[in-house]
């Protein structure tokens, strides 16, 4: 059988259109469309990616403010701190170091008369009395007797042999250690008809140290008090 | 010449519409495909963007979250700290104090002074005012004041002539001092054989001692200066 022109070019023609239409029918669907990127995704992407950004910045700014505020309480701490330090050394329930005056007094060698009282020849507690006012009279910001640190209700008195101090007997020699300006409470001391005047008087021996550098102890004893409380006035905690 | 036949002339006709209509639709495509394309690149520039600032407040909130916690541990040392704070200016004197026990006031000598004799011997002294003070604290005494005055680790007690230096303030007489404990133990302390009121008496300073319930003892006033004294450090 014989094919005619227009058979040949009618197939061509169908063949021609036949490809053109699976080429358009893969881009509009298939592989051919990942191709081209679907705005459509991107959108449901950025809308869920921009609710959570805005969630996010609420609960950072909600997170930056706790943290200001607790910052501020840093602040606060470090004020406290300061205060305490502070305050511990007024209430000596803290070491303290610092310039002053080292006070020895030793009265063994008075001599007691035949028949005399060897307590009226020993340290009285007024004298020591005396001599810790006359250095705090002269600006002494901490004092310690031998090892106890002077406190608000320390006691210096006569117990027997020793003198009580914070409840603790303490024999001779006794060292007084203030912290203050050397000189101010040396010369407060050595002021003439003054504490250190009667003393040697008596036959008490005494000597005198200025140091750069003293360390008083922090109070030992107990403190609770059982029958003072705050007032009502008193922020208390 | 070989005549056209009309079916000839129709199919080319249709041939050349369909292939026309391709062409469009293909231009067409391509057009939309760039738009598509334009469009989809802007969001996804834009999705870009959120999704950096989104990973970088999950970091920032993450870090914050730590950092509260930090100062949550912190804030429990602040508590702390402000107890031993209370407890401390308590002891050292500077908050005011309630409580029973004992206001002693002491007067100077209304004894008339014989010629020749020393008229000081009938006013009171510092040395009286701190055998007082001394023997009160001995006998278990608080907290003390005196005319006002906080008694502290830090305070003077100095006598010249009418009046008396005490917290670097002046006070005048009767000296009225407070002090907080037990009101029979402070009292009999005073009052013992040997003791300070009768020392005193004989000079004829008037000591009136009274047992009461519940006083005030004022808060020492003076601050918290130190100049020498200084926390010691460790070395």
């Amino acid at each position: 059988m014989r094919l005619h022109s227009w058979q040949v070019s009618l197939a061509i023609g169908g063949l021609v259109l036949g490809l053109l239409v699976a080429v358009q029918l893969r881009n509009l669907s298939g592989r051919g469309r990942d191709l081209v990127p679907r705005p459509d995704f991107y959108a449901r992407l950025y809308q869920q990616a921009d609710a959570e950004r805005q969630a996010l910045r609420k609960e950072v700014s909600l997170l930056r403010q706790q943290v200001s505020r607790l910052e501020q309480g840093k602040e606060a701490e470090a004020a406290l701190n300061l205060e305490l330090e502070r305050t511990n050394i007024l209430a000596g329930l803290s070491e303290v170091e610092g310039p002053g005056l080292e006070i020895v007094l030793d009265s063994s060698k008075m001599r007691v008369p035949p028949g005399g009282d060897p307590e009226l020849y020993s340290l009285q507690d007024e004298d020591l009395l005396s001599l810790i006012n006359e250095l705090l009279a002269a600006g002494a910001e901490a004092l310690a007797i031998n090892n106890e640190r002077r406190v608000a209700w320390t006691e210096v008195r006569r117990a027997g042999v020793g003198i009580s101090v914070n409840n603790v007997s303490l024999g001779e020699p006794f060292v007084i250690r203030a912290i203050g300006d050397p000189v101010a409470l040396e010369s407060a001391l050595r002021l003439k008809g003054g504490v250190i005047d009667s003393l040697l008087a008596w036959g008490i021996e005494v000597t005198i140290e200025r140091k750069d550098r003293l360390v008083l102890p922090a109070y030992q004893g107990p403190t609770e008090f059982k029958y003072a409380r705050l007032s009502r006035k008193e922020p208390g905690i | 010449m070989k005549r056209i036949k009309d079916w000839q002339i129709s199919l080319a006709v249709i041939f050349f519409l369909l292939g026309a209509l391709m062409a469009v639709q293909f231009r067409l495509q391509r057009v939309q495909n760039r738009i598509y394309l334009a469009r989809a690149e802007y969001l996804a520039e834009l999705y870009r963007e959120a999704d950096q600032e989104r990973k970088d407040l999950q970091r920032e909130a993450e870090a914050l979250r730590r950092r509260l916690a930090r100062l949550a541990v912190e804030k429990t040392a602040l508590r702390d700290l402000s107890s031993r704070l209370e407890r401390s200016r308590m002891l050292a004197g500077m908050t005011e104090l309630v409580g029973p026990g004992v206001i002693v006031t002491m007067s100077d000598s209304v004894r008339e002074v014989r010629p020749g004799e020393n008229p000081e011997l009938y006013l009171i002294h510092d040395e009286d005012l701190l055998r007082v003070i001394n023997e009160l604290f001995a006998a278990g005494a608080e907290a003390i004041s005196i005319n006002g005055q906080r008694y502290v680790a830090r305070t003077e007690v100095r006598c010249a002539g009418p009046t008396a230096s005490i917290n670097r303030v002046r006070v005048g007489t009767p000296f009225v001092i407070k002090a907080i404990g037990d009101p029979l133990t402070l009292e009999s302390a005073l009052r013992m054989r040997g003791g300070v009121v009768e020392a005193l008496s004989a000079w004829g300073i008037v000591i009136k001692i009274e047992r009461v319930r519940q006083l005030t003892v004022p808060a020492y006033r003076g601050g918290l200066q130190f100049s020498y004294a200084a926390p010691r450090k460790e070395r």
